[in-house]
């Protein structure tokens, strides 16, 4: 079947054991407020525009069906996302790059032959396939079609998640998933409808099953100053770590900003324009928190 | 005496020597006897090996500055001449007007030059600042000899041989010139003796020991072969300096046991290893060569390879704190290896240094062996000399010394044979382009107009040979290169086992690209006729955007995508096909291509008009193997996948650059490692690992002062950044930098 593939990046040294692919999946069921990949929040194709880039031509309205194109007589280039279709043709004669589409449809088995060419760098490095997203579960059936060929192909399978599915699809998953890379942003008692743009979202039991199903779990802990970066957040991490012996390590994400100009892109505000990439010193201090 | 005076008064007495002898077997000797005694410099106080030279007006040398064997500086001696004409008296006026105007004529170069136009009617261009696709050049480059031989017969061990082969070949001149000639190294050695003792003399303390050490290794060397390591890396070093030989072969193989045993017996600790070896590093580093000097460590076929091992991590050591553009360190690959030495490798790399280089000897011994027709155990004797091209240790010449730029081949194809740049005609009778109704009659005709000019080039590379063994007999490498001794023959004279060559390809990564653009944009699609894209390039894509969106957007070779990379892989068998068959015709052994670039890629691009890969007027030409300029955006392992598609065995050498951010080597320096041993396993030939960031640049162009020790791998060869034109950063700049 198809899907809607955002990227598929080679050699990511970050996400799992050895050398791996990552396959991210458009379309994310959270609206995390630091969110470096927000192009991924929906699962259709979108159009993405760079302003430094433009040169003001305005061969994009000329191409435009839908009329979503304005350049004012300064040059000044104004789109109406609504009206988008992500049609394509303005990005494929924008001479300055400055527009293209975000993600591409593609058959999972096209992903997969993207996939074969890296198997050698795998099999060498004990490495393999990570999906994330989004969330990479948005798109169920997607998903399990691509792990179920990865699990053919004998590729190891990492899936990059926020948790945030049902117990019935965290038992399909664990049937193809080897490994889990789970983020945990704010606990249960924490304000998750202000930053995640939902509430309820409770990792311990899916983290109890994922032990009693003998899964590995690392833990991604994105930590964003004046969010989530209090000692009450790094008790949690620290019980977690305790509570479930299935978490091999617990990894701080600190915040940095390079998303900061892709909300822009699409045309989305960012509410966090004032932060700043955390130092590494900082990160430091973080990581000797959620130790112990 | 003023440094003019010297200079014309030395050139008039190696011109009288020159002429005294009718043989050119003892002229040679005598010549290079004779300027030995000036060339040679003073041993230093800070020196810890003997032996520094500074070339002449006029001279013998293999390879210095592209001119070769009795080498001639016309308009250097013409200055300095001119600087001294009123103090010479007028007999020496007189000689020296001789000398001049006998050089003029006398020096290979030139009669190299007077052959190629009695066959053709005209002279081939020297270098890439003239129109033209293809240009060639003279000398017997990067031979490198069997320094293992000198270092187990030493000097009067090598008499020995040379008496036996002597008498059984019935006595020549070519042997007795080869006495004369390891006479002229003995001396050497017995002069820099007596230097190091007066030394020795005026200094205290450590240096007076160190002093004395070394003039008792130059007394042993003079006659006995090397006892210790020191007195092995001298008598390497003496016989280069006296050679002007720049490519040192298989240090840690020739060394390790001497090294390996000063160690064991105490006489050496590493911290002394490390420091004399920083002292040949410091005369690498006068000599500068940058483009030559390689050191190999590593590899199969090493004699002993514990020894060698505890020696190739020395060398990375001392290169690791030298942080120079030379010495070219370069570790030959193979699995199995010992681990310490590879994380060594990669730690030394990491550090920025964009050194030791990786050879693969996975894929290159089997591939040398098949190209070549050797033996296995020849095959794994293989090194890169100089760039990269291979030769076989003491079995085979390998110079490259013309260059073909496929890039400027197809501009000049696209223009009916002519050089728009430096508007003139190159080529006549080809078609128009609407003549062309499909991708392959263009590709058919690239072909068909280059193969007469690859043609004349190997004629030319023949010819450079030839002229060289008629003129001398290359004593110092005829001595240790098989089978010149066993045969009497001179290297060029039947003696070497192998008279190979090569030809360097430039720009065929951005030609291929080229030819992928107009496939898809011209004759697939038909968005363009051939007409409209030549009017494109030629307005150098001023008021034609779209159209440069178009091409730019073309597949491209580096990003692991087939259509792409199989014309970059036909475009190089059919080169290197058409190549090795030129030389077959001229008579060379083998003669092969090789894609070794140095900065000349940058250099040769400011002369090429846009091409239709999406490059603009003058813009950098593709480096080696790696990709158009910045146009890998697939990843690092489609990069290196890419690079692995090329046959490995029709070529002589191949260079593959790849650059990363340092942050990546400290986070993930086990990932990075596995990735490169991946891709040597799997039929990478080879990879030059250049570790800094794009803000590193950057800043190091705006902020020279505080990058000064800023390396950065170029292609055939290391750089600071900061010493290159800007034409150069800004290529190295634009390169792509994988961050994982």
């Amino acid at each position: 079947m198809k899907g809607i593939v955002l990227n598929i990046q080679r050699f990511c040294t970050q996400d799992g054991p050895g050398i791996r692919s990552t396959v991210f999946l458009k379309g994310c069921n959270l609206r995390c407020q630091w969110c470096h990949n927000p192009e991924s929040f929906q699962s259709a194709l979108q159009l993405g525009y760079s302003a430094q880039k433009c040169v003001g031509c305005g061969g994009c309205a000329a191409v435009c069906p839908q009329g979503a194109h304005g350049i004012s007589p300064e040059k000044k280039h104004e789109i109406d996302f609504k009206k988008c279709t992500a049609c394509g043709k303005c990005a494929e004669i924008c001479p300055a790059d400055a527009l293209r589409v975000l993600g591409r449809s593609m058959e999972a088995e096209e992903v997969l032959a993207e996939l074969r060419k890296d198997r050698k760098f795998y099999e060498r490095s004990q490495g393999g396939v990570t999906f994330s997203g989004g969330e990479a579960t948005v798109q169920m059936a997607f998903l399990l079609e691509l792990l179920e060929l990865c699990n053919r192909e004998g590729f190891h399978t990492a899936l990059e998640t926020n948790g945030a599915f049902s117990p019935e699809r965290a038992a399909i998953l664990c049937q193809r998933v080897d490994l889990f890379l789970l983020d945990f942003k704010l606990g249960p008692v924490e304000a998750q409808k202000k930053w995640l743009g939902v509430s309820g979202l409770d990792l311990r039991p899916l983290l109890e099953y994922l032990l009693q199903k003998d899964k590995p779990v690392i833990l991604r802990c994105p930590i964003i100053p004046g969010v989530n970066d209090t000692e009450e957040h790094f008790r949690q991490i620290r019980e977690l770590r305790r509570d479930f012996p299935n978490i091999q390590q617990a990894e701080i994400m600190a915040y940095h900003d390079t998303g900061k100009g892709k909300w822009k892109e699409i045309g989305l505000e960012y509410q966090l324009e004032e932060l700043k990439t955390v130092s590494a010193p900082q990160k430091e201090s973080w990581e000797r928190q959620i130790q112990g | 005496m003023n440094q003019s005076m010297r200079q014309i008064r030395h050139a008039v007495e190696f011109t009288e020597i020159y002429k005294s002898s009718s043989d050119k077997y003892l002229r040679e000797a005598r010549c290079v006897a004779y300027q030995l005694q000036h060339i040679l410099q003073p041993l230093e106080p800070e020196d810890r090996l003997a032996g520094m030279m500074r070339h002449e007006l006029v001279g013998f040398s293999s390879q210095y500055g592209g001119i070769y064997t009795y080498y001639f500086h016309e308009p250097e001696f013409l200055a300095a001449f001119q600087d001294c004409r009123e103090e010479l008296d007028e007999p020496a006026r007189k000689k020296a007007e001789a000398a001049l105007e006998f050089w003029k004529l006398e020096n290979t170069r030139k009669k190299v030059a007077n052959r190629f136009i009695r066959q053709y009617g005209f002279e081939m261009g020297y270098s890439f600042h003239s129109a033209g696709y293809a240009n060639c050049d003279c000398r017997v480059a990067g031979t490198n000899v069997d320094f293992q031989k000198l270092m187990d017969l030493g000097l009067d061990g090598l008499d020995r041989e040379i008496e036996r082969w002597g008498a059984q070949n019935e006595n020549s001149s070519f042997y007795q010139a080869l006495h004369l000639w390891v006479n002229a190294v003995r001396n050497a050695c017995a002069r820099y003796a007596r230097e190091a003792e007066g030394l020795s003399e005026v200094c205290t303390g450590e240096r007076q020991a160190r002093f004395r050490e070394l003039a008792r290794a130059l007394k042993n060397i003079q006659h006995k072969a090397p006892e210790t390591f020191l007195e092995g890396l001298q008598l390497m070093w003496i016989y280069s300096v006296c050679s002007d030989l720049m490519n040192y072969g298989r240090m840690d193989d020739y060394l390790g046991d001497l090294y390996a045993a000063d160690l064991q017996a105490g006489r050496l600790t590493e911290e002394e290893g490390v420091q004399l070896i920083l002292g040949l590093y410091r005369h690498f580093k006068t000599i500068g060569k940058i483009h030559d000097c390689r050191v190999i460590i590593g590899g199969v076929g090493r004699r002993a390879p514990e020894h060698a091992d505890q020696l190739a991590m020395a060398f990375m050591e001392a290169s690791r704190r030298f942080k120079e553009t030379v010495p070219q360190l370069t570790l030959r690959y193979h699995k199995g290896m010992s681990e310490e030495v590879l994380n060594k490798a990669f730690q030394v790399n990491a550090e920025g240094c964009t050194f030791p280089i990786f050879y693969s000897d996975e894929t290159n011994v089997p591939a040398v062996e098949k190209l070549y027709g050797i033996p296995r155990e020849e095959a794994e004797q293989y090194v890169p000399f100089g760039c990269g091209e291979y030769v076989i240790v003491g079995k085979s010449t390998g110079t490259p010394n013309s260059g073909v730029n496929l890039l400027k081949a197809l501009e000049i194809l696209l223009h009916r044979g002519y050089d728009k740049f430096f508007e003139e005609t190159i080529e006549t009778g080809l078609p128009e382009l609407q003549q062309y109704s499909t991708f392959e009659e263009l590709y058919e005709a690239l072909f068909r107009m280059m193969e007469p000019t690859l043609q004349r080039l190997a004629v030319h590379k023949m010819m450079n040979y030839q002229v060289a063994g008629e003129e001398a007999g290359y004593l110092h490498q005829s001595l240790l290169m098989d089978d010149c001794l066993s045969r009497g023959k001179a290297l060029l004279e039947g003696g070497v086992r192998y008279l190979n060559a090569a030809s360097e390809v430039f720009g065929i990564i951005s030609a291929a690209d080229s030819l992928t653009a107009i496939k898809k944009l011209v004759f697939e699609e038909k968005r363009l006729s051939l007409q409209e894209l030549v009017a494109i390039l030629d307005a150098d894509f001023e008021g034609h955007e779209t159209e440069h969106k178009w091409m730019r957007d073309a597949p491209k070779y580096g990003n692991d995508i087939e259509e792409a990379d199989e014309m970059a892989t036909r475009l190089f068998n059919d080169v290197a096909e058409l190549t090795t068959g030129c030389g077959e015709k001229a008579g060379l052994n083998r003669y092969h291509i090789v894609s070794v670039n140095n900065s000349m890629s940058a250099e040769w691009g400011y002369y090429c008009e846009a091409s239709a890969c999406g490059r603009r007027r003058s813009a950098a030409i593709s480096n080696g193997n790696g990709p158009s300029i910045a146009a890998d955006q697939s990843g690092i392992t489609a990069l290196l996948n890419s690079m692995a598609k090329f046959p490995t065995d029709n070529h002589a050498g191949v260079i593959n650059n790849i650059r990363f951010t340092r942050e990546l080597f400290a986070s993930s320096f086990e990932k990075v490692k596995l990735l490169v041993q991946t891709f040597l396993e799997n039929n990478g030939v080879q990879l030059n690992i250049c570790a800094v960031g794009k803000e590193d640049l950057e800043n190091a162009m705006k902020h020279p002062e505080q990058y000064q020790n800023l390396m950065v791998r170029i292609g055939g060869f290391s750089a600071r950044f900061v010493t290159l034109e800007s034409s150069i950063q800004r290529e190295i700049l634009a390169r792509t930098t994988y961050e994982g």
